[in-house]
């Protein structure tokens, strides 16, 4: 059966979140609330040091204290297979034997309180024999630099290499991980330029800052071991549990609830083994729950340098471009060689080239480990790309959105060779964007400017994600995927989808919680690919539950399954309609409990194309470098929206957070110390931040792979924020701002030397 | 930490009286103590306004508030919003109607600042209170539109 949009009834409704009433309430429960009988609380002892050897860990004093149970170290991971990694396996439960960034947990222990907990940690004594630190990716790429490992990598199962492209691990010291990306032939397109355009970048180094710390509570019984805990990947955190572990995949099992914020530094393994080694070596439940000071040195956005050169036609046809992308992986691989693929590989953005070269460094330093971020790599992309898309409009003298407009992408043509076709249409986004910052046009203003940014992400690559659809006899329906919820309305947007199928209203569809013991196999809330991967698995369960249903439902009623129909929680065969529990009990006996459809998607290397497209107007101060935001029009494009409302509201927030990041965000460093990765110094966007004009027009092109033709839309709203206040600065005052956040001194300073010249 | 004091609040309308240690954080004597866990506790330095409840009517960071502190006071937290005669408050109303909620955890501490803030005469003092709390999921717009009445009538610039 297919619906069309005129004909759908639950899909593409702004219905409030369906969890939304229990979060108001404080009803809403996340794992930071869960308490058990007998439970025992963990804290964490962090390096104090960049770069070091452990030369001894003295915990007995601690052990004195009175309330402690069980204290961890380095030593306690002997039997165990400690290290943890996406791809390469190079990160220690605990440190062992040396530590590797300010941060780096090295004890841990349990006590029956946290008062006791960070009481005891005071007495722990450790001594370390400083090595040099590698703060910055020169410091680590320096001829003279110390490796930061010096013993053979934990590499395992790395991913065949993307298309039109090879990677090589740890190729120098120090360096983790290497991509190279070509197509086309370069060579011959560099010369036929007649303009070329060459920049170096900078993105800083960005913390998730969700609002909930990483939390666990482990505990041991006789099945084995069982964990709450708020990481958005449980079924990958299952597996990697029991592997480090070495216990059975069966013997380990994860429950998710509520996740308060991730934004990626939820994903993979982080803290959590802690909580169990130290569950297991208790012999109680121990709960783990960082500060947000700790969750936000466990891991981080990467920085970045890039170097990037693009070269074009007199007439503004873009040509070919060369990136050369030194990420700043931190002390160890987390997902980093993921990162650098989708960095690599992304280059050509919206557009049409003839050739793209890119080469993809991530550099060990002794800092924080960068991990998945929102974007996972396209906002780097996109601050580079698009603000030298716009340099190269005004060497041409070419309105820059008539430049892009130029070189987009059509729908339907992949952007290079191999990669999936774009499902999007790229000019009605732009032209709305455009035509709501501009107005009625009028006199230009001294001071002010507009800039436009374009980006395309993609979506639910290489996904797989199972779903079950349960009828009960009271007509309402159970379902099940394990996509975590952690803020993106996944429970809302499958509410509406089996709503949809079933002819339910949302009040009769309830979620199950996650738990890998009975909820169908996901293998991770990433990259956007709730809604289309899992929701496609919802949708082909649903129908399935309803086709068994009424499959039972001819045979009670002796008719013909194609006679009857599912309305209102209700079987309808012609004027007579049946309650699901009447026809439970007709049948008597043996009559099932339930009506199960089951269902999987797997998905290929891209899914589906996020796009985003961005508008700003600034004011920038040319005595000071100050500038405000005026105006931020975004637009969003999903295929269908299941929920309009919830869509807008991500593409919102991601928007912040790239105003945030355009503004102020960066985790600095002062010597070997973070300067400010915790809360209270960390500026993150506030509601006076919001630009006065603040507006995300939401488009719905139709072409999604996902359910009713929808797609994720998570990712895309950030990537163009950066680069199009870079560019509404340039076009207000005349100069680029090329390193970010795009600081007021760094404004006056490129005005100051723009006088100079 | 053996030290300790004996307090004596409203919480919610109810009477409760404990012994606590001295350090004990009013956040924390709320969900440890008494297991009202709908008060959150996410930055723990008093920058993102998730911990908020009212004491006496205003908006205070429950996690930089020391319990003794609330002695002899009145403290509502949001199960106090919420559960008054199973009234769901205005604010929450709007908050739910416009969709505020994403991951959720500032929401309790969301509904308690603008829950303080509707109670409040119109004031320059009042106005950017709305600044206070931290939402990082939803870009606050949707916030800024459900609170809007409020805003307006507190002379805030919206």
């Amino acid at each position: 059966m297919t619906l069309r949009a005129n004909q759908l009834t639950q899909v593409g409704r702004s219905i409030p979140g369906v969890d939304s009433r229990a979060k108001l309430s404080g009803a809403a429960r996340y794992t930071s609330d869960i308490a058990m009988e007998g439970m025992l609380h963990a804290k964490i002892l962090h390096s104090t040091r960049a770069h070091a050897l452990i030369k001894s860990i003295d915990v007995s004093a601690a052990q004195a204290v009175p309330g402690v149970i069980a204290i961890v170290t380095g030593d306690d991971l002997a039997a165990l297979d400690p290290h943890y990694g996406m791809f390469i396996r190079d990160q220690p439960v605990l440190a062992i034997g040396k530590v590797r960034y300010v941060g780096e947990p090295v004890v841990a222990l349990a006590a029956i309180d946290e008062a006791t907990a960070c009481r005891a940690l005071e007495c722990v004594r450790v001594a370390y024999q400083d090595l040099q630190p590698l703060m910055t990716i020169a410091d680590a790429l320096a001829p003279d630099a110390p490796a930061l490992f010096t013993d053979e990598l934990h590499a395992h199962a790395l991913p065949p290499s993307p298309v039109n492209s090879r990677y090589v691990q740890q190729p120098s010291r120090n360096v983790l991980f290497a991509y190279d990306y070509a197509v086309g032939n370069a060579d011959a397109w560099w010369p036929l330029c007649d303009h070329i355009v060459e920049q170096n970048f900078s993105f800083a180094r960005l913390s998730h800052y969700s609002l909930e710390p990483h939390v666990c509570v482990a505990r041991f019984n006789e099945q084995g071991l069982e964990v709450w805990s708020n990481n958005q990947d449980p079924f990958l955190l299952q597996l990697d549990i029991a592997r480090i572990f070495r216990l059975p995949v069966k013997a380990v099992r994860f429950h998710t609830g509520f996740i308060g914020g991730g934004f990626g530094g939820k994903s993979y393994c982080k803290s959590e083994p802690i909580g169990v080694l130290l569950a297991q070596k208790a012999r109680r439940p121990v709960r783990l729950a960082l500060t947000m000071a700790e969750s936000m040195q466990t891991t981080c956005e990467h920085g970045a340098q890039i170097h990037l050169r693009s070269g074009v036609s007199a007439n503004g046809e873009t040509l070919v471009r060369e990136a050369n992308v030194l990420l700043d992986g931190g002390a160890y691989a987390d997902a980093s060689p993921s990162v650098a693929m989708r960095i690599g590989s992304r280059f050509n953005g919206p557009y049409r080239w003839k050739a793209v070269t890119t080469k993809v460094k991530v550099v060990r330093t002794t800092t924080i480990p960068a991990g998945s971020f929102r974007g996972f790599g396209s906002a780097h992309v996109t601050w580079a790309a698009e603000s030298q898309m716009d340099v190269i409009a005004r060497e041409l003298g070419i309105d820059p959105c008539d430049f892009r407009r130029r070189n987009f992408i059509a729908l339907g043509d992949p952007g290079a060779p191999g990669e999936t076709p774009l499902d999007c249409e790229l000019n009605e986004g732009l032209d709305a964007v455009a035509r709501r910052i501009k107005g009625n046009g009028g006199p230009r203003i001294n001071g002010r400017g507009i800039g436009f940014a374009v980006a395309v992400k993609s979506g639910a690559g290489g996904h797989r994600a199972d779903a079950r659809v349960r009828i009960l006899p009271s007509g309402s329906a159970l379902i099940a995927t394990g996509v975590s919820e952690i803020g993106q309305s996944t429970r809302t947007a499958m509410t509406q989808v089996a709503a949809e199928v079933l002819g339910l209203a949302p009040e009769q569809v309830e979620v199950e919680e996650i738990d890998t013991q009975t909820t169908p196999f996901d293998a991770g809330t990433h990259a956007s690919s709730g809604i289309a991967v899992s929701g496609i698995a919802i949708k082909q369960a649903a129908e399935k539950a309803r086709d068994a249903l009424l499959a039972f439902a001819a045979d009670v009623l002796g008719c013909r399954q194609g006679e009857l129909d599912f309305r209102q929680g209700e079987v309808v065969h012609g004027d007579a309609s049946y309650a699901v529990a009447d026809l439970v009990a007709r049948h008597g006996d043996g009559a099932p409990t339930d009506f199960t459809g089951e269902a999987s998607k797997q998905t290929g290397a891209g899914f589906f194309w996020m796009p985003a497209w961005t508008a700003a107007e600034v004011e920038v101060d040319v005595e000071t470098g100050a500038f405000t935001v005026l105006q931020l029009i975004n637009a969003a494009e999903v295929g269908t929206a299941i929920n309009p409302q919830r869509c807008i509201s991500q593409a919102e927030g991601a928007a912040v957070q790239g105003l945030g990041q355009s503004l102020f965000e960066e985790i600095a460093y002062e010597g070997a110390v973070p300067a400010n990765a915790e809360p209270l110094k960390y500026r993150v966007a506030r509601m006076n931040d919001l630009p006065s004009r603040f507006e995300t027009v939401l488009l719905e092109q139709g072409h999604g792979p996902g359910p009713f033709g929808a797609k994720g839309v998570g990712e895309a709203g950030n990537l163009t924020i950066p680069a199009a206040i870079a560019n509404a600065i340039h076009d207000a005052v005349g100069v680029r701002v090329t390193d970010l956040p795009l600081r007021p001194e760094r404004v006056l300073r490129a005005i100051l030397s723009d006088k100079i010249r | 930490m053996s030290e300790t004091i004996s307090v004596s609040m409203m919480v919610n309308g109810e009477r409760r009286d404990a012994e606590v240690p001295v350090a004990l954080m009013l956040a924390d004597f709320l969900r440890d103590n008494l297991r009202l866990l709908g008060t959150k506790v996410a930055c723990d330095q008093g920058a993102c306004g998730a911990c908020t409840v009212l004491v006496d009517g205003l908006p205070t960071t429950s996690c930089l508030t020391f319990a003794f502190v609330a002695e002899g006071r009145d403290v509502t937290t949001v199960e106090g919003v919420t559960a008054a005669d199973a009234v769901w408050d205005a604010v929450q109303q709007a908050l739910h109607e416009h969709g505020a909620p994403q991951c959720g955890f500032c929401m309790p501490g969301l509904v308690m600042l603008s829950k303080g803030l509707s109670m409040q005469p119109a004031s320059a003092e009042a106005a950017g209170w709305l600044n206070a709390n931290i939402c990082r999921c939803s870009g606050y717009e949707v916030i800024r539109r459900a609170l809007a009445p409020w805003i307006a009538t507190r002379g805030i610039p919206a």
